[in-house]
């Protein structure tokens, strides 16, 4: 299990996007750019477009757009049963090559301020869009992760050499689909119990809020969560970061790395900033590429940067 | 693509002493009253796309990814240009044809410092901007991409001229794009000048040069230096560069070359003391590369650098170069770009005999 293994177009990478589509998903959740209020759903829904368009850039070429990684999106709430979330042309479909999500976004031409050369330039840009939010129903994040385990199976069946399928779980709330959290931890536990040569799969999940609490950002102890029965859950269900993403976590946070035995893959009472950041060094590893020791922007920069925008 | 200048026309000019390089200072030249400096230099250059190249796609109607690498070299009359730019893949658009841009527009006199530097980049950047962005104008995602981030290349550079004791080299490099120079005597070869000076350079990402952003003071590097004797200049890109230089190292290394046997003090002492930590180091891509070299030792790094010129002369040649190195895993799948300046001045009489050896300095 050494996570080693360079992404390339034989051994592509995944991420499995699980997104809470929950009633409670209406609440607030911050400000928009205008200062309105914004709800959970709408600034999550915001966060994976980002997300999603910094993935196809970064395997964009003057060629066209390489299949470094497939990407799905498993909607869970609006209906009783989870489903994949794409919409337009990508309706129905599962894992999508991303240069199939690249040509499927529809866009918004925006007038954005760059700098060039030191000076603020105004230049029209477009934003690409996949998703829009939704908040109806119930939380059944029990099938989502079964629906995302059956669906890692036959991927990892397609690609048995590839760094592990990443899966990154975005939720407000506890499932309300199991008669115990025993069963949502041993649901878990069967999803990051699939393995391809190079590691098991990742579950990276991110606990929404948005209350004012103190969020909690890569964790390596439980101790560092709230007294919650809850947290404590989702720490178990979630995956050991490998040491490649511990090293970068701990140098973002600016953490001890010596004293930092082990990372889990958590955000609990997440704020938009920590979702934000939970999905930029969640997807960070999309940035390492065989032999290519070009890429020097900071994608942290980059996301919240083209959020910003 | 090759070059061969025999004696140019003789031109005087001061050079300051090296500045940003690591760089053993040249042996003094003794000067016969009738004798004069004769200098001849070949220059030979090739490019080739990464081993095992990425398509876009189906197979069935792949579209090849192009070499984002470029070179150059040129007769500047009484004097040699020539440099390397390694646009940068997956940060930016049209970090190729940009490269393309930084090489072609070389000035045949040297770019000396920052100021320079910016306003070298001023004269062309727009008209790149402007040409790219209406390129990319059917394209939605490409045209935001090149408008946010730009395009990103490095460049390193060097400037060849006669003197009349000898050759002056300026050079300069923005990013991880390496320029050696070796020394040759007697059959033994030793690194004289080495950019970025140290192995610890090459394991972090390089600061790039973009038609967006002003360069950095922090991230140019220059420097002058006279080369005397036969010497080779070498110019690379990053996979390439690295290859050249763990050769020479895990050549010293094997040898156990310490003291005079490592040539005369130079940069190879300091990077093979880092060479030795590396190997010893098992959790850095670097240091299973320095293993790999360690594994496969040659006969020798002036062989190393005869293979090296045997490959360079035609584009198949280096193509199968670099695929063979690949396969044996002592080089990257990377673009690889090399240009090697052979250069040799010597101190010749009224008569053109190489009265050098009787020029050199006495022990």
């Amino acid at each position: 299990m050494t996570y080693s293994q360079e992404i390339c177009r034989d051994f592509p990478g995944a991420f499995l996007f699980l997104v809470d589509q929950s009633r409670s998903m209406n609440k607030k959740f911050g400000a928009g750019e205008d200062g309105e209020p914004v709800s959970r759903a709408r600034v999550v829904t915001d966060a994976l477009n980002s997300t999603l368009e910094e993935l196809v850039n970064r395997c964009m070429r003057d060629e066209g757009v390489s299949d470094y990684f497939e990407i799905g999106v498993i909607g869970y709430g609006k209906t009783n049963r989870p489903a994949f979330g794409w919409e337009g042309n990508l309706a129905g479909r599962t894992m999508v090559p991303i240069s199939e999500v690249a040509k499927n976004a529809w866009v918004e031409k925006k007038e954005v301020e760059t700098l060039v050369r030191d000076k603020l330039v105004k230049e029209t840009v477009t934003v690409s869009k996949w998703l829009s939010p939704v908040a109806v129903g119930s939380t059944p994040m029990n099938a989502a992760l079964n629906l995302a385990r059956a669906t890692l199976e036959e991927w990892i069946y397609r690609h048995p050499k590839s760094f592990p399928p990443i899966v990154i779980n975005i939720s407000d709330g506890m499932a309300n689909d199991v008669n115990s959290e025993q069963d949502l931890l041993i649901t878990a536990r069967r999803l990051t119990s699939l393995l391809t040569t190079d590691g098991s799969v990742l579950l990276i999940n991110c606990h929404i809020t948005g209350d004012g609490i103190d969020p909690v950002i890569f964790p390596w102890s439980p101790m560092q969560l709230p007294d919650d029965q809850y947290a404590k859950l989702l720490f178990e269900m979630s995956s050991e970061m490998p040491d490649r993403y511990r090293a970068i976590i701990c140098e973002i946070f600016d953490r001890d790395l010596d004293a930092t035995p082990t990372i889990r893959g958590l955000a609990f009472n997440a704020d938009a900033m920590a979702l934000v950041k939970l999905l930029d060094i969640g997807t960070r590893q999309a940035f390492t590429f065989p032999s290519d020791p070009s890429f020097q922007a900071d994608p942290l920069q980059a996301l919240a940067t083209s959020m910003a925008q | 693509m090759a070059l061969f200048i025999q004696d140019p026309p003789s031109e005087t000019g001061s050079a300051p002493l090296p500045a940003e390089a690591s760089v053993a200072p040249p042996a003094p030249l003794n000067h016969g009253p009738a004798a004069k400096t004769k200098v001849t230099w070949t220059v030979h250059g090739q490019s080739a796309a990464k081993p095992s190249n990425d398509y876009f796609g189906t197979r069935a109607q792949a579209v090849w990814r192009h070499n984002e690498d470029r070179y150059r070299f040129a007769d500047t009359g009484g004097g040699v240009l020539a440099a390397v730019s390694d646009g940068a893949g997956s940060s930016g658009m049209y970090c190729g044809p940009w490269a393309e841009v930084l090489v072609e527009r070389l000035p045949e006199t040297p770019i000396e410092g920052l100021d320079a530097l910016n306003r070298w980049i001023g004269g062309f950047w727009e008209e790149f901007s402007s040409e790219f962005k209406r390129r990319a104008a059917a394209d939605p995602g490409k045209h935001s991409k090149f408008v946010r981030e730009g395009s990103f290349a490095t460049l390193v550079a060097c400037w060849l001229r006669k003197r009349d004791d000898g050759i002056s080299l300026n050079w300069f490099g923005y990013g991880d794009s390496p320029l050696y120079v070796f020394a040759e005597d007697g059959g033994r070869v030793a690194l004289t000048a080495c950019y970025p000076p140290t192995l610890a350079a090459l394991e972090h990402d390089p600061h790039l040069l973009n038609w967006k952003d002003l360069p950095e003071e922090t991230h140019l590097k220059a420097g002058t230096m006279e080369l005397n004797g036969r010497t080779t200049v070498i110019l690379a890109s990053d996979g390439i560069g690295q290859f050249v230089l763990l050769r020479h190292l895990a050549g010293l290394h094997v040898r156990g070359a310490e003291g005079p046997a490592a040539g005369p003090p130079g940069p190879a002492h300091g990077l093979l003391n880092e060479f030795r930590s590396l190997i010893r180091n098992p959790n850095s891509r670097l240091a299973d590369a320095a293993r790999a070299h360690l594994d496969a030792p040659g006969s020798g790094f002036a062989d190393e650098l005869t293979a090296l010129r045997a490959g360079l002369q035609s584009e198949p040649a280096f193509v199968e170069m670099i695929r063979d190195h690949h396969k044996e895993g002592l080089l990257a799948n990377d673009d690889a770009t090399l240009v090697m300046i052979d250069t040799e001045a010597c101190r010749v009489d009224e008569a053109g005999t190489d009265v050098s050896e009787e020029d050199a300095p006495s022990p």
